[in-house]
């Protein structure tokens, strides 16, 4: 994992303020739960901090490393979004080996059917990586299984429906 | 288990229900039927017959003998040119509806909507004006170009519900996972909005195929099926089974379409108008 610290951080959606001056500093190995009322910012400051979204102003860096410039790919961050954000088309197995064919990891088709059987396994969802429609349960433990296990992600996030976690 | 019991109230209120949808596919597929009907009588017996006749295929051959066939693959020919236009054109313009905030988002939106607001008789005069004047009159191009004030509206809007029902969080999901915007827009995102895009799709074929007032003003040896039948209309008599042959034949495509892909058409209609 990874030290995060963000500086400054604004961000307006027209006139629509999203955070103003937000400043954290999150040592490595740190476990930090963000809560918040609706539209306090939590969501937005996990975007800026995953570069989903570009601050007006403000620094982010992820292990002493300025990420400001780096996509959210580059910023070897693992997030498990609200919804789940799965992809409805795939099935589970699919699913799980979605980010590990992206151009980022580049792994082989051996490596890849590896590493899914491996969690899947894992997360005892093995019987479902035939299946298109699984269980809501089953679906956020593929994702959060993947967030913490394809190669060594410098930050976690999850974005859940009553609190923020930043797992670093 | 559960087991349901049918009032007697329940099941007269299904066979109303029932009878009401029955005579409403009647009527609506009445003008489709008495067209094939006309199609196949004789003329000596147009006007003196209803339903009970000789039926002949003597107008079929008759329309087909003549050089329909090359209005009909005209038609195909710019129909399908203009929905693919349209497609390329729209899809990205629905995704941006759908997703950015611009100054005069909703203004554009709503001028885009608004061409299938007019009807084709007001503008065809001005359009009849410059397509002479660029050389557009009388060509494929001309006429492709003229359909997307039919097409591109219908599919822009369609496909902009489809876009808004996805979730960003699937669009953020995918770029942190390492893929680009345009391969999260192709892996992505359009297979999510497929069955839109069959429905908009099929929607916009069916308005670019039935096109009269354009092809019949703005081409001369372009001409199109629509527009073609017009001529058994003889100074003489009106070659009524042979209007109707040839709007049977016109028609085939669209009922053809319409019949294969029709889950994907209910489906496609139906899934971005619910929400939540």
């Amino acid at each position: 994992m990874a030290s995060i610290q963000i500086t400054g951080l604004t961000k307006f959606y027209g006139k629509r303020r999203g955070v103003e001056n937000v400043s954290l500093d999150i040592p490595d190995q740190e476990f930090l739960t963000v809560f918040g009322p609706a539209g306090a910012g939590k969501t937005t400051t996990l975007n800026l901090i995953a570069g989903i979204v570009t601050p007006n102003q403000g620094s982010v860096r992820i292990g002493n490393r300025v990420v400001d410039s780096l996509e959210p790919a580059d910023r070897n961050v693992a997030m498990v979004f609200e919804s789940y954000a799965l992809y409805p088309q795939l099935t589970v197995y699919q699913n799980m080996a979605f980010p590990l064919k992206s151009p980022k990891h580049r792994l082989r088709t051996e490596e890849i059917e590896r590493r899914v059987r491996h969690f899947a396994r894992m997360l005892k969802i093995d019987h479902l990586l035939k299946s298109a429609d699984p269980s809501i349960e089953q679906w956020a433990k593929t994702k959060d299984g993947l967030g913490s296990g394809t190669g060594a992600a410098a930050g976690r996030i999850s974005d859940g429906r009553t609190a923020q976690s930043l797992g670093c | 288990m559960i087991q349901r019991t049918h009032s007697p109230l329940a099941v007269v209120g299904k066979t109303i229900q029932m009878l009401l949808l029955l005579a409403y596919a009647l009527f609506a597929l009445f003008p489709l039927l008495w067209m094939v009907i006309m199609s196949l009588k004789p003329d000596s017996q147009m006007l003196t017959t209803t339903f009970i006749f000789t039926p002949t295929l003597e107008n079929y051959a008759t329309v087909l003998r003549s050089d329909y066939t090359r209005f009909f693959f005209n038609n195909l020919i710019v129909s399908v040119s203009a929905v693919l236009v349209s497609l390329v054109v729209g899809v990205p313009a629905a995704y941006a509806l759908a997703r950015f905030q611009f100054k005069l988002k909703e203004d554009i939106a709503f001028t885009i909507l608004s061409f299938r607001f007019a009807p084709e008789i007001l503008v065809i005069l001005p359009l009849y004006l410059i397509y002479q004047r660029l050389g557009l009159y009388d060509t494929y191009l001309g006429l492709i170009w003229v359909y997307q004030l039919i097409t591109l509206p219908l599919l822009i809007w369609i496909l902009r519900g489809f876009f808004e029902d996805i979730s960003p969080d699937i669009e953020a999901a995918a770029q942190l996972d390492g893929y680009s915007w345009w391969r999260v827009f192709l892996q992505v995102l359009l297979p999510l909005v497929k069955p839109g895009l069959v429905a908009a799709g099929l929607l916009c074929f069916i308005f670019a195929w039935n096109a009269f007032t354009f092809p019949l003003l703005l081409s001369n040896n372009v001409q199109t099926s629509t527009v073609i039948a017009l001529r058994y209309l003889a100074s003489d008599t009106v070659h009524y089974g042979q209007v109707a042959a040839a709007a049977a034949i016109s028609a085939l495509p669209e009922v053809v379409l319409a019949l294969l892909i029709q889950k994907h058409l209910v489906r496609g209609l139906s899934f971005g108008a619910v929400k939540g």
